[in-house]
C-alpha cells in the first residue's frame, strides 16, 4: 500500500540514516501516490502553513522576472538581488 | 458570470498563466502552498530548509510553465509535490555526499539535544533537573497524549508500534504527539520556563 511509504517517512528519525531516507523517497518516486487522495487527506490533517513572507517572495519572482529569459541556470541569483 | 469564472480551475489558471495573464500563478499559489510546505516539512522537518525547498520547487514550476515543458493532465498539484519530491531527493543526496544529517526540529529539543549527552557535575544536576520537569510536563498532559509521548520517547517505540498497541491509527498517534508537543510548549511559555543549558 502507497501510504505505508509516506508513514514511514512521517517517522524517519528513528530510520535516520540519509541513506534510508534516500531508499525510501526513491521507492516513493516509483509510486503513484501524488494525486492520491489519501495523502492529501494526511497533509490537510497536519497541515503547517506557509508563511506569507516565502509566498510573497516567490509571488514578487514571478512578477519581477515576466520580462527575463529564465533559461539563464542561475535564476536564483535573480531571487537574491 | 459563471460558475467556472468564479472559481477557475488548476487548466484554467494554467492555461492563463501560460497565455500571459501571470497573474494567474498568484490564485494556483494560494490554493496548494499550504499542502506543498506540508509535504516538504513532513519529510524534512525543518522550517529554514522546507523554505529553501519550496521556493526552489515554485521556481522550477513558474520556469517550467513558461518554458511550455508542463503538459497538463488535470494533475496540477501531483506535478508540483513531484518536483517539490525530487528536490527533497537532491538535498538528501547532498547530505550523504557531505555525509552529515540535519536532526530534525519537529520534536522537542527537549528529546533531541546531544547537550545532554556529555558533561560535568554541573550540567549533570541541571540535566536532571530538566529531565524532572520534563516527566512533571508529561504528567500535565491528556491521558491519550501522555500515552503516545512515554511510549515513544521513554519506551522508544516507533508511531507504528504505538498505533498498534494504543489500538488507533498511526495519523492519530502523529496528531496525538504534535497536540503533546503543542501543549507542553505552551506550558513551558506561559510559566517562562528554562529547559536548556547555560
Amino acid at each position: 500500500m502507497p501510504m505505508n511509504e509516506i508513514y514511514a517517512l512521517l517517522q524517519h528519525d528513528v530510520l535516520f540514516s540519509p541513506e534510508e531516507m534516500l531508499a525510501l523517497l526513491e521507492r516513493i518516486s516509483d509510486l503513484n501516490l501524488f494525486d492520491s487522495s489519501d495523502l492529501y487527506n494526511l497533509l490537510d490533517e497536519f497541515k503547517v502553513k506557509a508563511s506569507g513572507e516565502i509566498v510573497e517572495r516567490i509571488k514578487t519572482f514571478n512578477r519581477s522576472t515576466v520580462n527575463v529569459d529564465l533559461k539563464i541556470p542561475d535564476i536564483r541569483e535573480l531571487m537574491l538581488n | 458570470m459563471n460558475l467556472r469564472q468564479n472559481n477557475p480551475t488548476d487548466y484554467d489558471l494554467v492555461k492563463q498563466y501560460i497565455d500571459g495573464n501571470h497573474e494567474c500563478i498568484d490564485t494556483l499559489i494560494n490554493r496548494h502552498k499550504d499542502r506543498i510546505y506540508t509535504y516538504i516539512y513532513l519529510i524534512v522537518k525543518n522550517h529554514q530548509l522546507t523554505e529553501d525547498i519550496f521556493q526552489d520547487t515554485f521556481i522550477k514550476v513558474i520556469r517550467s510553465l513558461r518554458l511550455g515543458k508542463y503538459q497538463d493532465n488535470g494533475k496540477f498539484l501531483a506535478w508540483v509535490l513531484r518536483i517539490a519530491h525530487n528536490l527533497i531527493i537532491d538535498h538528501f543526496r547532498r547530505e550523504k555526499q557531505s555525509n552529515t544529517f540535519s536532526k530534525d526540529d519537529y520534536e522537542l529539543d527537549i528529546f533531541n539535544s546531544n547537550k545532554y549527552c556529555e558533561g560535568n557535575c554541573e550540567d549533570e544536576l541541571i540535566r536532571d533537573q530538566i529531565h524532572d520537569d520534563i516527566r512533571d510536563l508529561v504528567q500535565e498532559l491528556p491521558e491519550d497524549q501522555r500515552e503516545v509521548v512515554i511510549l515513544r520517547h521513554y519506551k522508544g517505540l516507533s508511531f507504528k508500534d504505538i498505533a498498534e498497541q494504543t489500538d488507533v491509527s498511526i495519523n492519530t498517534a502523529l496528531g496525538r504527539m504534535r497536540y503533546a508537543l503543542i501543549n507542553m510548549r505552551k506550558i513551558i511559555e506561559e510559566r517562562n520556563m528554562t529547559l536548556t543549558f547555560h
